[in-house]
């Protein structure tokens, strides 16, 4: 049955846009994988596409409310992250080259996952009230 | 100032589980389990459904923490 109120919101699917696009460009050439401009984009909005069509074939959305504001939180924290790293590099005057974009990038990935999944892990076992 | 709830009393009153609500709702068990905990308050959208669910006003299953 296909559920078309699971679909993504549009800040959903602008996030997921943008970790695979930096995934695929920052992580990728760990592994001598090197991907153009429009095939990273291309790749992005293609699994964009499918993460929206198995969300709509689900009872339930794979990000509801609670995932989507723990998600919103995490990227954040990935562009204070990536924000106070750029800071060294302009007063250092470093080159910046396609290396030192992609592993800011990375720095910047690992953060949004790393606050992902403490979060998600301290509501499964974390005990008490938040408050 | 945070929200208390009585949600576990009005499930068990209805006698579903975290996970029916949850598909009834149109959320995930888990988020249903952090609003029961405390941990995640639900948007007015989600709480509104949930009263509706339950046939009650929002203020009888959701209130205001006592300070």
């Amino acid at each position: 049955m296909i559920n078309r109120e699971n679909m993504l919101p549009a800040r959903m699917n602008a996030l997921w846009f943008t970790y695979i696009a930096l995934f695929l460009f920052a992580l990728l050439p760990n592994w001598e994988v090197y991907l153009g401009t429009w095939e990273v984009f291309g790749y992005s909005l293609l699994t964009t596409m499918l993460v929206n069509l198995w969300s709509i074939y689900k009872d339930t959305p794979i990000m509801d409310e609670r995932k989507q504001k723990v998600a919103t939180e995490a990227m954040a924290w990935a562009f204070v992250v990536v924000s106070v790293l750029l800071v060294p590099m302009a007063t250092t005057g470093a080159e910046i080259d396609a290396n030192l974009v992609r592993d800011t990038a990375s720095m910047g990935l690992w953060t949004w996952l790393l606050f992902f999944s403490v979060k998600n892990l301290l509501h499964k076992y974390g005990g008490g009230k938040r408050k | 100032m945070g929200i208390e709830n009585c949600l576990k009393v009005f499930r068990a009153e209805k006698d579903i589980t975290q996970a029916e609500l949850a598909e009834e709702v149109g959320v995930s068990r888990q988020t249903v389990n952090a609003i029961e905990t405390g941990k995640y308050d639900p948007s007015l959208e989600l709480a509104l459904k949930i009263a509706e669910f339950f046939d009650a006003e929002v203020e009888e299953v959701f209130s205001l923490e006592d300070r």
